[in-house]
């Protein structure tokens, strides 16, 4: 996964995402995250959780869209 | 009953034209059953009656059943040209059950059977109708001449595999493109499309018309296939007519259709007759129907079905997709949680890590300068004014005798140190060449100027330069005599004159 997920280009996946977004989590919860990085991961990190909420809400809409128009072609209804 | 004339005046019930009326009238009663002795005394025994089983078989809550035999004929067209009621009362038909069960067959009587049955005739005096009570049936002859053929057919074509060919073809998903061979024009074909038509299904139905009955009903059907398979993407093909005699339907009897439909690419649904009628195509096709509606049914069935499990599949792939996208909310809410909860925890340990040491420090510095204040206290009252002053008398009495002892100490020190030099001025001194010229000593060099140390170091006829102090002796070596020098000349650089030199 590139270094500028979730702020700059998005050319990565969204199982990527999530996985760097746990990974990231996993490391401001630990005691021995430095303070300076504390605040670029966090805000990484809420990037990151943005971006795939709003591709989750992307693909939900698709996905309603397409059932629904599956719903209209049944035949003999 | 106009035209009948009395026969005999003699006879209980005959009467004179137009009389009066006497107790000699018939009753209707009476009659019927004056007729009733009539045909017991002209069928005095059970006789045997063939005919076509056309009505649908009724049977009472005793357990009596009633239905209509015929007799067709050929100029008849078809149509019943005799009927006659039958009855078979429960006790008789548990006696035919046995009997047929002897013959290793069910009892069933359909309609279009050909039946052989023994009975007498009858007439109830209440309802005054003539029947047939029938008091057995002939198992042998309820199978038949045709049904026998039938069945070695069906014996012979199963052992090659022609009836279950296109039984092993799938059943198709949607089968909107229908082959149909039938009649043209026909009930059957009618009954069919409509079937289809309110079904709502946009089936397409592609008739290819042949004889249903008669000579031409083999060939027709086979060619009426062959018609079909021009058609591309065809799902399915029906054969289909309505009921008829057992001749009518025996047509279809035929090997030829048989092998037709085992070769067919699609299932074929053969509706012929009625729901009690057995033809060869039934065997040979796909799928069985009972009548032509029946069969429309199949095919309108077989499509609902496939729209249903569509349905179903789309109901699937809608919960699916609802409950994944579901779960990946769940999961990024639950590392937002994780997040927000996390970024806390490490914001307020650091701070609480920050205060610790404030406080820490606060606490140490505080001590520290606490401690550092007494101890200065402590140093002020140590350094006091009184203690000052005789501490520095002390130090300067130490200064003062210090000073005294270092001024008598370098005095020695500088004492010896002038002697030792002067004895090294003495020495530099004693050894100044000019000082030993002046003294009497000379050096002696070669006649390439190096020092001669040695009486080797000449020949005889050599010549030897002696330095004086003031000036040189240039001389010419005739002896040389070996001996000790006077040690002063360790060096040899200066040699002390002799007087034999």
């Amino acid at each position: 996964m590139s270094e500028t997920k979730g702020s700059g280009t998005q050319n990565f996946s969204y199982e990527e995402g999530l996985e760097e977004l746990t990974r990231l989590v996993d490391e401001i919860g630990r005691d021995d995250c430095p303070v300076d990085q504390l605040e670029v991961r966090v805000r990484k990190a809420a990037d990151l959780l943005k971006e795939l909420r709003r591709r989750l809400a992307s693909t939900e809409v698709t996905v309603k869209e397409v059932l629904d128009d599956l719903e209209e072609k049944k035949p003999g209804v | 009953m106009t035209s009948a004339r009395p026969v005999a005046t003699t006879i209980s019930g005959y009467s004179d034209r137009f009389g009066r009326g006497s107790s000699a009238d018939f009753t209707v009663l009476s009659l019927n059953r004056r007729v009733a002795d009539l045909l017991d005394t002209a069928f005095p025994y059970a006789v045997w009656l063939r005919g076509e089983l056309v009505s649908i078989p009724r049977t009472n809550s005793s357990g009596h059943t009633y239905f209509q035999l015929v007799e067709r004929s050929p100029e008849s067209n078809g149509q019943p040209s005799a009927t006659i009621d039958c009855t078979l009362f429960a006790g008789s038909r548990n006696t035919i059950i046995r009997e047929y069960a002897r013959q290793g067959l069910v009892f069933n009587l359909v309609e279009g059977a050909e039946l052989r049955v023994e009975g007498r005739v009858s007439l109830w005096d209440r309802g005054g109708k003539y029947q047939f009570i029938i008091q057995r049936i002939d198992p042998t002859w309820a199978i038949g001449e045709q049904a026998a053929r039938l069945r070695q057919l069906v014996d012979a074509l199963s052992r090659e595999g022609v009836l279950s060919a296109n039984g092993e073809l799938p059943v198709p998903r949607a089968p909107l493109n229908v082959g149909l061979v039938t009649s043209k024009g026909s009930a059957a074909c009618e009954d069919f499309l409509h079937g289809l038509r309110t079904s709502g299904f946009p089936f397409r139905v592609f008739a290819a018309w042949a004889p249903m009955q008669g000579e031409g009903t083999s060939e027709g059907v086979i060619r009426a296939f062959n018609a079909l398979l021009q058609v591309p993407d065809l799902d399915v093909a029906v054969l289909t007519r309505g009921g008829g005699s057992a001749t009518d339907l025996g047509w279809f009897d035929d090997p030829g259709i048989a092998r037709t439909i085992a070769q067919l690419p699609w299932p074929v649904i053969s509706g012929i007759g009625h729901e009690t009628d057995s033809t060869l195509p039934d065997f040979a096709a796909h799928t069985r129907a009972k009548t032509p509606t029946h069969a429309a049914d199949i095919l309108v069935n077989w499509t609902a079905d496939f729209l249903e499990e569509l349905n179903s599949l789309a109901s699937v792939l809608e919960r699916s997709a609802t409950r994944s996208i579901s779960t990946e909310r769940i999961r990024l809410a639950a590392l937002a949680e994780s997040l927000t909860r996390s970024a806390g925890m490490a914001c307020r340990g650091r701070l609480r890590e920050l205060r610790s040491t404030a406080v820490w420090l606060l606490s140490h510095v505080t001590g520290s300068l606490h401690s550092s204040g007494k101890l200065l206290e402590r140093a002020a009252a140590f350094l006091g004014p009184e203690r000052t002053s005789a501490a520095f008398v002390r130090k300067r009495g130490t200064l003062a005798a210090t000073a005294v002892r270092l001024a008598s100490a370098a005095d020695v020190r500088l004492s010896t140190t002038g002697l030792i030099l002067d004895r090294l001025a003495e020495a530099v001194r004693g050894s100044d060449p000019a000082r030993l010229y002046r003294a009497g000593w000379a050096t002696v060099t070669d006649a390439s100027g190096l020092a001669v140390r040695s009486v080797r170091q000449v020949g005889t006829g050599g010549t030897i330069s002696v330095k004086v102090q003031d000036g040189s002796i240039e001389s010419i070596v005739h002896r040389t005599i070996s001996g000790r020098a006077p040690r002063k000349t360790s060096r040899g650089a200066l040699r002390k004159r002799t007087d034999n030199e």
